[in-house]
């Protein structure tokens, strides 16, 4: 994987994120809905920086819609997408940090550290190499 | 799909650490979630200026750096994770022999901090014992304390490292110890 894929899946994966807090946002009352709409904003920064980074208009569009590996019909199965969401993030910053170096490198490890701690925040087991398991 | 049911086997170290068969082909295909509406599309060609060299990264010294301040080589940065590493087992392990109670809570966060130091592939000797706070509250304190400048230091070595394999399994262990801090958070409120 090259830089610009490394982007590309990052920028990918954070409208997937913007796409799956949108949902998650609307399942979850309270406090949780207040944390969700943080995230969404957090991913929201997150996808205009990487697609930034991206020489002209070359970031991917985002997808109209997108398939949820589970169904999302309560809280629980929420918490469960939110915690899929963001251990998957984990990876794809961790790919593209091994692609560049500097600042956007502490970028790609910061945002898999912030993906890493929200993870755990939704209820994930901490891990240490953190990522979805139920892929594996 | 069953997404968060019983603990599967943990990937092996091989698995995480090689590029070609770890977590980047578990997720080749699969991005976070599959688009299924139009306009995804992938960008950029197929040139390759920095791929994983295929290496076990950890341990070669590759200094790729410049300018006039010494720069840590790989093997290096890979001895100080190590060594740090081994303070956190140690810190946790003083921890739970001092507060039995707490041994359900903190077992995984020990365990993991075990593969971080497992992934090293290095040796490095014991930290001189040490007593953790003798008040539960303080103790858990200062295991956050503890996770939260493993976390700086590990991104602060992402960004001296030359090796993009090393780098990548540095990142995990930063987003790992990241984590640790937030799943500290609830341990001992129940105490």
């Amino acid at each position: 994987m090259n830089n610009q894929e490394a982007l590309a899946a990052a920028v990918s994966g954070e409208d997937a994120a913007i796409y799956a807090y949108g949902v998650i946002g609307a399942l979850l009352n309270a406090g949780a809905r207040r944390r969700a709409l943080e995230a969404l904003r957090a991913h929201q920064s997150w996808r205009d920086r990487m697609a930034h980074l991206m020489p002209g208009d070359t970031a991917p569009a985002p997808g109209i819609a997108y398939d949820f590996p589970m169904q999302v019909i309560d809280a629980g199965t929420t918490r469960a997408l939110a915690q899929l969401v963001e251990n998957r993030l984990v990876v794809v910053y961790a790919d593209l940090a091994a692609t560049c170096e500097g600042e956007q490198r502490a970028d790609a490890v910061l945002a898999a550290s912030e993906c890493a701690t929200r993870a755990v925040i939704w209820g994930a087991p901490s891990q240490a190499f953190p990522h979805d398991a139920s892929l594996t | 799909m069953p997404l968060t049911g019983q603990p599967r086997p943990p990937l092996t170290r091989r698995q995480l650490l090689t590029r070609s068969t770890g977590l980047a082909g578990v997720f080749a295909g699969a991005g976070v979630l599959s688009a299924c509406g139009s306009g995804a599309t992938t960008a950029g060609d197929s040139t390759d200026g920095n791929s994983g060299a295929g290496n076990s990264g950890a341990g070669d010294s590759t200094a790729g750096g410049s300018g006039a301040s010494p720069v840590a080589t790989d093997a290096q940065i890979n001895i100080a994770v190590a060594t740090s590493e081994r303070a956190l087992i140690a810190l946790y392990t003083a921890t739970i022999s001092a507060f039995a109670q707490l041994a359900p809570s903190l077992e995984p966060l020990l365990r993991q901090h075990e593969e971080h130091l497992a992934a090293t592939g290095v040796e490095v000797p014991d930290p001189p014992a040490q007593n953790p706070p003798s008040n539960l509250s303080a103790a858990i304190a200062a295991l956050r304390q503890a996770e939260l400048i493993a976390a700086l230091e590990r991104r602060e070595s992402c960004l001296l490292a030359s090796d993009p394999d090393f780098v990548r399994t540095l990142t995990f262990i930063a987003a790992s110890e990241a984590s640790h801090v937030a799943a500290l958070k609830t341990v001992g409120r129940n105490q």
